[in-house]
């Protein structure tokens, strides 16, 4: 499954990158050579990490900006771009 | 009419979630039909089309108490990247809904609002009854049926040439 969106990224290439020493948030968007963006990964990112939940705003609370949403209706492109 | 605002909170949360469900069915629709699978992709933009209606009737009801409708606001999105991938990802994405509406449903009971009520238990029976029920059937077909089988039937008949 995807986790990131809008860089396109997958569950198995974070445990790939897990495997190959990649053991942060951090270290894990800088194998990749992105930056996050909307931020909406994030959670998900540390679970399969195995880390505790960020304290970042939830992903599901309902209060994103304006800006995660323009970030979300990029997302389609993106994808297209990873594959 | 003013409403509640814990419902009117709620019912916002809510259409979050059901913008974000269309938002998944149209990504994952588009993927299947660039992929042949023809049947999957008309069926889910019918699913899509339903998330969007749900979403009408939270808007309107939001808007009738009163309240503001979050119209931007989407959780994260879960793109799988093949087909079951994609379907299971429907799957948790439409049971979490019904977890979502149940609760909805809980407070407006609680709060007396019985007219919302009534429009999100409508909400649930489309969600468990048709979306749920659905995406079910279409992972125990492959499970039972096989992928490649089960991807057969969902694919595009060959065109002939013109």
């Amino acid at each position: 499954m995807y986790v990131c969106i809008c860089h396109g990224f997958t569950d198995r290439e974070i445990q790939e990158a897990k495997l190959s020493g990649a053991n942060s948030q951090t270290k894990i968007f800088d194998h990749f050579g992105v930056a996050p963006k909307c931020g909406k990964c994030i959670n998900a990112v540390d679970e399969i990490l195995g880390a505790p939940k960020a304290l970042t705003r939830s992903c599901h609370d309902g209060k994103a900006t304006d800006q995660t949403s323009d970030a979300l209706a990029d997302s389609p492109g993106h994808l297209k771009k990873s594959s | 009419m003013h409403g509640n605002i814990k419902v009117i909170d709620e019912l916002n949360r809510l259409l979050t979630q059901e913008l974000t469900s269309s938002d998944q069915y149209f990504t994952h629709s588009q993927m299947y039909l660039n992929w042949g699978f023809h049947q999957l992709f008309e069926r889910l933009d019918h699913e899509r089309v339903e998330e969007l209606k749900h979403a009408e009737r939270l808007i309107q009801r939001i808007l009738f108490l009163g309240g503001t409708p979050n119209i931007g606001a989407r959780a994260a999105l879960k793109i799988g990247k093949d087909v079951p991938e994609g379907l299971k990802s429907d799957l948790d994405s439409e049971l979490s809904v019904a977890v979502g509406l149940k609760k909805a449903i809980a407070l407006c009971e609680t709060e007396q609002d019985y007219e919302s009520r009534r429009i999100l238990t409508e909400l649930l029976k489309d969600t468990e009854e048709d979306h749920i029920h659905w995406l079910e059937v279409q992972l125990r077909l492959i499970a039972q049926a096989g992928l490649h089988n089960y991807l057969q039937s969902a694919s595009s008949p060959i065109q002939k040439a013109k």
